[in-house]
């Protein structure tokens, strides 16, 4: 089992928190659920709810659309992440290629969290904004 | 008495001692108005006859808009109560400097010119800085009720004025009739600074917090104001309208003045005549606004209410032409004087309400002091061309006047079309503010612009116009008011019956008992409450709904009878609520569908709160404590209404919850003072959640009082740095919006030192941790090492926020936010500013700690300039790790020990040991991970 500082080691190098101050990363990390998974475990299957967000601490996990190969989530990578952000249900299915570790981020934990912390919100908005301008900024060129 | 004077004037409870005071306070001003004004008039007329009037006009023009320029400036820079003290302080030196010389007969020519220009500049200033107050003492809502009482202040006080003159000037004499203004204006002081404390001081901190946050455009010059009000046809027409009543209401003033002159050759009997006249006007003044004004706009509009004052004018100018004697000057200054400030004022307010808020703030003082001040120096001008130069005699100026009226009527009918398409236009924009003052019934086109309104089915536009009309009580509406009980929107409904319980002639009691079973709550309570006020027995009305089968219609009825205890202490007895509740209970303890119980006990605690009743506090305790977070959530709003102390406590302690913070933040604001001390008990406490401890400051925050800034200031020595910034913040948005509390100085400037200390102390364990290299350590120390010096950098940050922050409590906060982010700016140009900037404004022992901090480009290199000067700890430097551990920064503490743990330095083993019985738990996690490390 991962403890609070190791799991903020880790968090430190998710795209999504990479606005986000250490100590704000520690109460992400607190909310985390380690979650130990077997190959070809099925994380989540398209349609069903979006209820959290998943990092890959280790192994590979496959997105896919039907029997088309959306991406190959590694280490460090995040995804299901727009669950966080609408209440759509899931657009891909994720299965485990590997054995790994997965950190779960439950919707309603994290956004009980966001409403006592401004400044993971703030953090979070500045990281959103920053790939919005440089996704403007590649379609203005 | 007192109930009676209540009742008569509609003034509620907590309202009466500001509206006596108010009133006594307009009554003094405008009494010594009325004496100074027969003592300036006979003063001067008997030194230098009327054909030196025309020049004393001018001159008062020119100098109001030279004085209201300048006195717009100190309007700027003081505060109003400060503004209202100096001006009353230099009115009575004026008085006693006048009398003094006048005692020494001392009569030179510019003397007695002084006092006729400082006559007219004193009433306006004086009234218009009590209406200023007016504004800040009561809230719309209050002044729409009770400007009528503190305004008649205004009428008595120029009756008993004008009679105390004419009574007194015979037997004392003019000139002593000036130290009678002055002792009064010194009771003004006093009356005033009584009603700037009881809560004009709140208004208008708040007001300047609003304006500061939202500031209007800069007061335009007169020529942009120009250029609104031509290119506005309703604008103009009523600039026109001004000017022309001023001008002729100076060549009336002259007629008046000369013939009086004329007649009275004695000075003191010349005061007296004016004191008395001025009165009878006054009288006049008072029976017609009583008797005329609101049957002639309800029965003709505004525009035929502006008709009254240049007719009355007419008649008593052909009348002076025909016989220019005593009798008829007396009946030409009466009109004048008695139709402008009754119906002609009137109408003239309503006029210009339409016209949107923004544009009448913009242009109505421009048309009240720049039209008025220009118009009396054209009145002082066509009188010498007129009397000096053409050589009329007073009689005839009268022709000049007639010729006047003509253009002054043909103004009028096109100003009239004018109002009428303004007024529906803003009627369908919503333009006019729901809270104004002069919104009335009584003019027949604004009422057909409402009934339109009624007629349609914007529900939001019924309301609006409800809103506009809520206090007015008239026959016409009636008949409105019970159509829109039929209306589908339940808000329309409930507010029209509201509305119809002051109407005791109609009655809509069959609509009502239907409406009774109504699915909207506030439609069964207002249902309700119109049948109470109908039948003789109101309480017998509310027991038969309290049985009711129906639990909405029980609910309804104990939220109606907690309404009417509420706004009249003497409903009290109609229910017994202490019994009602006890078969609530009973009921509660009966049921078991959740659902309807839950429904029932969120209805309860509602009541609670609206009844505040003290014998019903036992039953909010078992509210409080109730399973249900909705149940908890309405209790707590309850005893935030109620604000009893045996509350405070329990709504503290629900600070933790997550779902309840809110409700609990808001209630114990409400508590204001009371909740202070014990906010700052729990603060202090050691061991309570962080996330309750947090709340505590926001809340502090809230509450605008010396009290509250005297606890933060208290508790700026927190340990823990996310509540010590919040305690920080807390006092900023104080400081924003309440600077003219005290803040303690020498408290904050200690903060300020240790804050910097605590800077110097973060650079020193950067410059430890930089300073070791890392590349013989494995990549999982390097992060640990890196996720240590993020967790510095991140603190170094932090810290110099607090540091602007607190020097924001000892310095103006915008200038020192703006140097704030100069110093944080990547920009050279602007750091340098900012740097140039503090090195002027702060105190030298700050500078001495702030500038070298804020001179460094980077942290790194501030090590390096102050590793020479000795600055940093040595010991923190060498025993960086160790220091952080016996800090009070938990996070720091879980950084150190986990790169302790990689580290496999076994020297620490003591200092993990220490902490592997820490209450905060991330700590106690990381000491037992490098514990089971440095034991592997």
């Amino acid at each position: 089992m991962l403890t609070t500082i190791e799991k903020v080691i880790f968090l430190q190098e998710v795209d999504i928190f990479e606005q986000t101050s250490t100590e704000n990363l520690a109460q992400i990390a607190a909310i985390t659920e380690e979650l130990q998974i077997a190959k070809d475990h099925v994380i989540y299957q398209e349609g069903d709810n979006s209820d959290s967000m998943y990092l890959v601490v280790e192994g590979k996990i496959r997105l896919h659309k039907s029997e088309q190969n959306i991406m190959i989530a590694g280490e460090k990578d995040a995804f299901g992440t727009w669950a966080l952000l609408d209440d759509e249900v899931r657009l891909v299915s994720a299965v485990a290629l590997e054995d790994g570790t997965l950190l779960r981020i439950a919707k309603d934990d994290f956004y009980d969290l966001l409403a006592d912390n401004v400044q993971i919100t703030q953090g979070i908005i500045k990281y959103m904004a920053g790939k919005l301008r440089s996704l403007a900024g590649r379609a203005g060129k | 008495m007192t109930n009676f004077i209540r009742k008569l004037f509609n003034i509620r409870e907590g309202e009466g001692l500001r509206a006596v005071l108010m009133f006594s306070y307009i009554f003094l001003i405008i009494a010594s108005l009325l004496i100074v004004k027969p003592v300036r008039n006979s003063l001067f007329l008997t030194t230098f006859g009327p054909s030196q009037l025309p020049y004393a006009f001018i001159l008062v023009a020119l100098f109001a808009a030279v004085i209201s320029s300048v006195y717009a400036n100190f309007a700027l820079e003081l505060r109003l109560n400060a503004l209202i003290y100096y001006t009353l302080v230099a009115c009575i030196v004026c008085l006693v400097v006048f009398w003094l010389l006048l005692k020494l007969q001392f009569q030179s020519g510019w003397f007695i010119y002084a006092i006729y220009v400082w006559v007219a500049i004193f009433g306006v200033i004086t009234t218009s800085q009590f209406w200023l107050l007016a504004n800040y003492t009561f809230n719309a809502r209050e002044a729409r009720r009770l400007f009528g009482f503190v305004g008649s202040g205004a009428i008595s006080g120029g009756i008993f004025g004008g009679y105390l003159t004419n009574y007194l000037a015979p037997m004392i004499g003019t000139e002593d009739l000036l130290l009678l203004c002055a002792i009064a204006l010194g009771a003004c002081i006093f009356i005033a600074r009584i009603v700037w404390r009881q809560g004009a001081m709140q208004s208008y901190q708040e007001k300047l917090v609003k304006d500061e946050k939202h500031p209007k455009a800069r007061t335009p010059a007169n020529a942009n104001t120009l250029s609104i009000i031509f290119k506005s046809d309703h604008l103009k027409y009523t600039a026109i309208l001004v000017g022309i009543g001023v001008i002729v209401a100076n060549l009336v003033d002259y007629q008046f003045s000369a013939i009086a002159s004329e007649t009275i050759q004695d000075e003191d009997e010349l005061t007296a005549f004016f004191g008395f006249w001025l009165s009878n006007l006054s009288i006049t003044s008072l029976l017609i606004q009583l008797f005329v004004t609101s049957r002639v706009l309800k029965t003709f509009g505004v525009g035929a209410s502006l008709f009254f004052l240049p007719l009355g004018i007419l008649l008593g100018a052909v009348l002076l032409l025909m016989w220019p004697v005593l009798w008829a000057a007396i009946f030409i200054r009466v009109s004048d004087g008695a139709f402008k400030q009754s119906i002609n004022k009137a109408g003239l307010e309503l006029l210009i309400l339409p016209i949107p808020k923004a544009v009448k703030d913009q242009t109505k003082a421009f048309i009240d002091v720049f039209v008025d001040s220009f118009a009396t120096g054209i009145g002082g001008v066509l009188l010498i061309f007129f009397t000096t130069v053409i050589g009329v005699t007073t009689g005839q100026v009268s022709l000049v006047i007639i010729a006047l009226i003509s253009v002054w009527i043909f103004t009028i009918f096109r100003v009239r079309k004018e109002y009428i398409n303004s007024f529906r236009l803003a009627i369908e924009k919503r333009t006019i503010e729901v809270d104004e003052p002069t919104v009335s019934l009584s003019d027949a086109s604004i009422f057909e612009s409402f009934q339109k309104v009624f007629d349609g089915k914007n529900e939001r536009q019924i309301l609006y116009v409800l809103n506009l009309v809520e206090d007015m009580v008239d026959d016409k509406l009636q008949p409105l008011l019970t159509r829109l009980l039929r209306h589908d929107s339940a808000d329309v409904k409930a507010k029209a019956l509201a509305m119809l319980g002051g109407y005791a002639e109609s009655d809509v009691s069959e609509q009502a008992a239907k409406l009774v079973h109504h699915q909207d709550r506030e439609v069964r309570v207002e249902a309700i409450r119109y049948l109470c006020n109908r039948d003789e027995e109101p309480s017998a009305v509310l027991n038969q709904f309290l049985v009711s089968p129906s639990d909405a219609v029980q609910v309804a009825a104990l939220l109606c009878a907690a309404r009417m205890s509420r706004e009249d202490p003497g409903n009290r007895h109609l229910i017994d609520f202490k019994a009602t509740f006890e078969g609530i209970w009973q009921r509660l303890r009966q049921t078991d569908d959740t659902q309807k119980a839950e429904y029932i006990k969120l209805n309860a605690a509602m009541v609670i709160g609206v009844a505040r009743e003290a014998n019903l506090n036992a039953y909010l305790h078992i509210l409080l404590n109730d399973a249900s977070i909705s149940v908890i959530k309405a209790a707590i709003y309850s005893a935030g209404e109620i604000q009893a102390m045996e509350f405070i406590p329990l709504i503290i302690n629900n600070l933790k919850i997550k779902h309840l913070r809110k409700v609990a933040r808001d209630a114990l604001v409400q508590y204001g003072d009371k909740a202070v001390e014990m906010l700052s008990e729990k603060l202090g406490q050691a061991k309570i959640e962080q996330s309750q401890k947090i709340a505590i400051p926001r809340i502090l925050g809230a509450i605008k009082t010396q009290k509250s800034v005297n606890v933060l200031l208290r508790h700026l020595n927190q340990h823990d740095l996310m509540v010590r910034s919040e305690v920080i913040k807390a006092l900023n948005r104080l400081k924003q919006q309440m600077p003219m509390l005290k803040y303690d100085s020498e408290r904050i400037e200690n903060h300020i030192l240790e804050e910097t200390n605590g800077y110097y102390r973060l650079i020193s364990y950067l410059r430890a941790q930089n300073g070791e290299s890392g590349e013989l350590h494995s990549a999982p120390y390097k992060r640990a090492r890196m996720l240590l010096i993020n967790a510095l950098e991140e603190r170094l940050e932090e810290n110099l926020d607090r540091i602007f922050r607190l020097l924001g409590l000892r310095y103006k906060p915008d200038d020192m936010f703006n140097a704030y982010r100069g110093i944080t700016s990547d920009q050279n140009d602007l750091r340098a500013n900012a740097i140039e900037f503090l090195d002027n404004v702060l105190d030298s022992h700050l500078k001495k700690y702030i500038i070298p901090l804020v001179e460094s480009n980077s942290p790194f290199s501030l090590m390096s300039k102050l590793a020479e000067q000795a600055y940093l700890d040595e010991r923190a430097k060498k025993e960086c790790l160790s220091s952080i551990l016996d800090g009070d920064d938990n996070w720091l503490k879980v950084c150190s020990l986990y790169l302790i743990a990689l580290q496999r330095n076994g020297d620490c083993i003591g200092e993990i040991g220490a902490h592997l019985s820490n209450p905060d738990p991330m700590v106690q996690e990381t000491a037992r991970l490098a514990m089971r490390k440095l034991q592997l």
